[in-house]
Order: C-alpha cells, then sequence, then structure tokens
C-alpha cells in the first residue's frame, strides 16, 4: 500500500468540501450559470458569493478583491502579465526559486523585451528583502516573490518584502499556493498588491484558485482571457459553482485549522528528522528552522535519484531527476542552494497532511534508511 | 514495462529489476584492480574491480545502470572477457533511451581492461581464468 506523502503537490479533498460540492454536482441537484438572472442562477450566484467571502477570509481580504481563476498557474499569469499590460512595461524582479508558473511567464515577458532579475536564494533557501531592494532599479514596476517554497518549504520573508515595495510604490505579487492554510496571511497586514491561490493545495478541488486583487490602493489588472466580463472584467468564463463552492469550504476549514495543521506537521517532522538522522550521507535541502513543517526536502551523497525513487518505489513522494536519454535535469531550486547536478537530482520531498500518522512515518523512515544502506552498499 | 508506468518494478524490464533489487556482484574487494567510467550528463558511474574471485562492480545509477554493471561482472567473471554491447542489450532489454548505461558500462570495462595491461602482474582475473 502506497503511503501518500506529496501532499506539496496536491492534497486530498476535505469532507467539508466534498459535502458542498456533491450537493451542486448530485444526479438531480439543481444546477444553473451563476451568471443567469432565474432563481436557479441567483442561489448558484450567492453559492458563489459566499464561498468568495471564505476564500477572502482565510487571507483577510474583501470578497470583492478575489478574482477566480482555474488555479494557481493562471493566476501567476494574470498577476505577472496583467500588471505588465496595465503598466505599460517596466522591469521585473522575481527570484531563482519561484515555481515554473511565475518562472515560465517572466521568461516569456523577457522575450517580449520585458527586462528580469532574479534574486539567488541565500543558504538557508530564502530570498532577503535586502537582496530583493538590492535588484530593484527606478523602473521596476513589478516584484514577485512566492511566500513558501514548493521544493524545500523555505518562507520567504514576504511581510518585509511587501513593505519595502510599498514604500518604493512598487507593485508587489506573491504566488501563495504553498503559504495557504499553512501559515498565517493577512492582507491587512501585509501590503501585497497581488496574491496567488489554489484550492488542491489546501484541500480543496483541483481546477479552481483564485488572485487576490489589492483594491486600496488599486492595483489593476489588463484581462489575459476575454469573453464575457466575468469577475470583474479580469477574466472571463462560466465561474465553475460546485468547484468554487469546495474551494470556499476548504478555506473555512484551513483558516479554523491553521495553527492545529501545523502543530501536527511539526511533530510529523519532528519525528521525520530524528528518524532519518542516522543516514549515512544525509542531506538537508534547506534550514528547517525557516521552513514550513509540513514540507521535508532530504537527499543523500553517493546515492543517484532514480535509483532512490525506485527502491522507495512504496512512498509517494516528489524527487529529482530521471535518467532519460536527454541528460537528467535535476531541480534547479537545489541547485540554486549550491547542490550539485548529482545531489539535486537524489532529493526526496516528503510533504505530510492531516491524514499523515506518525506511524507512516516510521514506515517511510525505515523504507529510505533501507534503500539508502543498500545503495551506498553498491556504490562503495 | 512502461515509460509512464510509475516509478517501480513496472518501470523496467523484469531482468533489470530482478539484478536492481538483489545485485549479486556488488562491491570493490580488497587488493583488487580498479578502474572506473562517468558519465556527467547523467550523473552516473561504474567501476569494475578484478580480483582473486573474478570481476565485481559498484555503481551510482540508476536501476538500468547498476543491472547492466551487475550482468556485465557476472559474464565477465565467468567467460573471461565482458559480454559485448548487443549482448548486454538483448540479456536485460535495454531501451533505446537508456543505451547511455551500456555505453558508461562499455567505459567502464576499457578503462579496466586498460589498467590491467598496464599491470600485468596484478591480472588476478586473467590469471584465474587461465589456471
Amino acid at each position: 500500500m502506497t503511503i501518500y506523502l506529496d501532499h506539496a503537490a496536491t492534497t486530498p479533498l476535505a469532507s467539508e468540501a466534498w459535502a458542498v460540492m456533491r450537493a451542486h454536482l448530485a444526479p438531480g441537484a439543481e444546477h444553473a450559470n451563476a451568471a443567469s438572472d432565474h432563481a436557479p442562477g441567483a442561489r448558484a450566484a450567492e453559492a458563489v458569493a459566499a464561498a468568495r467571502a471564505q476564500v477572502a477570509a482565510l487571507i483577510g481580504a474583501r470578497p470583492d478583491e478575489i478574482v477566480f481563476t482555474s488555479g494557481a498557474t493562471e493566476a501567476d499569469n494574470l498577476a505577472l502579465k496583467g500588471s505588465l499590460d496595465y503598466l505599460g512595461g517596466g522591469h521585473v524582479v522575481t527570484t531563482r526559486i519561484e515555481h515554473k508558473a511565475v518562472l515560465d511567464v517572466a521568461q516569456h515577458l523577457e522575450t517580449l523585451g520585458t527586462p528580469v532579475t532574479r534574486v539567488a536564494p541565500g543558504a538557508d533557501g530564502r530570498v532577503t528583502a535586502e537582496a530583493v531592494a538590492a535588484a530593484m532599479r527606478p523602473d521596476t514596476a513589478l516584484v514577485s516573490v512566492m511566500w513558501v517554497n514548493n521544493e524545500t518549504g523555505a518562507v520567504n520573508p514576504v511581510p518585509e518584502i511587501a513593505r519595502l515595495c510599498a514604500e518604493r510604490a512598487v507593485r508587489f505579487h506573491t504566488d501563495a499556493a504553498q503559504a495557504a492554510g499553512r501559515v498565517p496571511i493577512d492582507v491587512g497586514a501585509v501590503p501585497v498588491s497581488l496574491l496567488s491561490l489554489s484550492a488542491h493545495k489546501c484541500y480543496g478541488p483541483q481546477g479552481i484558485g483564485a488572485l487576490y486583487v489589492r483594491r486600496r490602493p488599486r492595483a489593476r489588472v489588463t484581462p489575459q482571457q476575454h469573453g464575457g466580463g466575468h469577475e470583474q472584467g479580469m477574466r472571463s468564463g462560466t465561474l465553475p459553482t460546485h468547484q468554487i463552492a469546495g474551494f470556499g469550504a476548504a478555506a473555512a476549514l484551513a483558516a479554523a485549522r491553521v495553527d492545529a495543521d501545523a502543530a501536527h506537521a511539526r511533530a510529523l517532522a519532528d519525528r521525520l528528522r530524528a528518524g532519518l538522522a542516522p543516514l549515512p550521507g544525509l542531506l538537508v535541502n534547506g534550514d528547517p528552522a525557516v521552513c514550513v513543517p509540513h514540507i521535508v526536502n532530504i537527499g543523500f551523497d553517493r546515492v543517484h535519484g532514480e535509483a532512490l525513487r525506485a527502491a522507495t518505489a512504496e512512498l509517494a513522494v516528489a524527487s529529482g531527476s530521471a535518467c532519460s536519454a536527454a541528460a537528467a535535469e535535476s531541480s534547479y531550486v537545489l541547485r540554486a542552494l549550491g547542490r550539485d547536478d548529482r545531489q539535486a537530482g537524489a532529493a526526496l520531498r516528503i510533504s505530510t497532511g492531516r491524514d499523515t500518522t506518525l506511524a507512516q512515518i516510521d514506515r517511510a523512515v525505515a523504507v529510505i534508511g533501507e534503500a539508502v544502506t543498500r545503495l551506498r552498499a553498491i556504490a562503495a | 514495462m512502461s515509460a509512464s508506468a510509475a516509478i517501480g518494478p513496472e518501470r523496467y524490464p523484469p531482468a533489470v529489476w530482478q539484478r536492481f533489487a538483489a545485485p549479486a556482484h556488488a562491491g570493490a574487494p580488497p587488493e583488487a584492480v580498479s578502474a572506473c567510467a562517468r558519465d556527467a550528463a547523467h550523473q552516473l558511474e561504474i567501476g569494475f574491480h578484478a580480483g582473486a574471485r573474478g570481476v565485481r562492480f559498484s555503481a551510482v545509477g540508476c536501476p538500468t545502470t547498476i543491472a547492466v554493471a551487475d550482468y556485465c561482472a557476472e559474464i565477465w567473471s565467468a567467460a573471461g572477457e565482458p559480454p559485448s554491447t548487443q549482448a548486454i542489450v538483448d540479456a536485460l532489454e535495454i531501451a533505446e533511451d537508456r543505451r547511455h548505461c551500456v555505453r558508461l558500462c562499455e567505459d567502464a570495462v576499457r578503462a579496466l581492461q586498460a589498467r590491467m595491461a598496464e599491470s600485468p602482474s596484478r591480472e588476478v582475473h586473467r590469471n584465474r581464468q587461465a589456471s
């Protein structure tokens, strides 16, 4: 039986979210387009409005600051492209450890002539506000720094960076897909302009996310998808009522459980690290003191990544590279932290969730320990 | 076997998985003549070690790399010479996109043969075969 330890990739759907989704999806259930003006449409619109308020509450926002998207990738695209379009271009500052949803957009913008600076992380896996400040130029239009890194779990100093940008009147976007429900977020206290969210990273359904767009001071974005003027004209397309309702329920649950979930994750991480510590050649990627507890990223010297994954197939974890015909491409995030290709390729990202048990962690430690011992013996 | 299969036994030919799971010829014996080859692009390395009890191997690599090295060490020990490239490919059903593992093995074989040629007095394995 596979032990699922890949919650940073996607979380299981919370039963509370499934319950509200089923109410909209079940055969015979009332169905309507939330944009329709008949009674079923109005009830769908009410469900969307309720969910919008729940998602807004998770991050301390107003409901009218939430724009539903298909996920965090679309939210990131809208934030970066929509900002540059609206602002008429300018310099962009981001980091070398962003998710591809930001890095690839930045690269695309670069091909169109946008100057982009990518800030390197420190040894602990975080970028500093000082490094971001040093990268900013008089023509900097947008800064985009993720709240929590999806590979190492490193928590960037987003409040500090947001204040820095606010002081310089520079728009600031953060991808908070891995942060929502894991760390407290309050956009009332942290002056971010734009913030991306993903439902399936916090026990909601896949296929739905949101972009927080600040009202005061207003952070306008030019729409990147046209066709009906939904979501205040920023994102056209029929709203998927069942997914939005599920996202809302998951957000409400996440807000209520953020402390309890963090405590559970810390207990699991402590057990995991204690179990792995005696293993030879252990490399811990990222400083646990500055990482969210539900993500633990490790590697082993003198062990090949694909062999390690093959030998630990009982565990559903995220891994580095595969040994295909093309040269193996290891994690750019771990290489940015100074790991060499083999070390980065041999990384395992173990990410726990509400459903993870200490017994599962003990089993994972045993499986990894056996694999590492055997593979290092072959390498000797 | 399927390239799209989940990581684990289904991803590899049975002969590869069997040798990866339980390689019988791993480990460098003391007093062996050793040489190794590396593939930096794929972060692989294979070492061969000729000693009194035949050829053994060490490897940092994917399951295919380990299986190829184990098979080569077995045949080399038994037959007194390493298997041909085609024999390795056929025996282990190596797919085209994994041929770099076999090429690395060839490099490691050549490296050990060169070492053995440099120090004929230490050609323990050949002497054993000759006797």
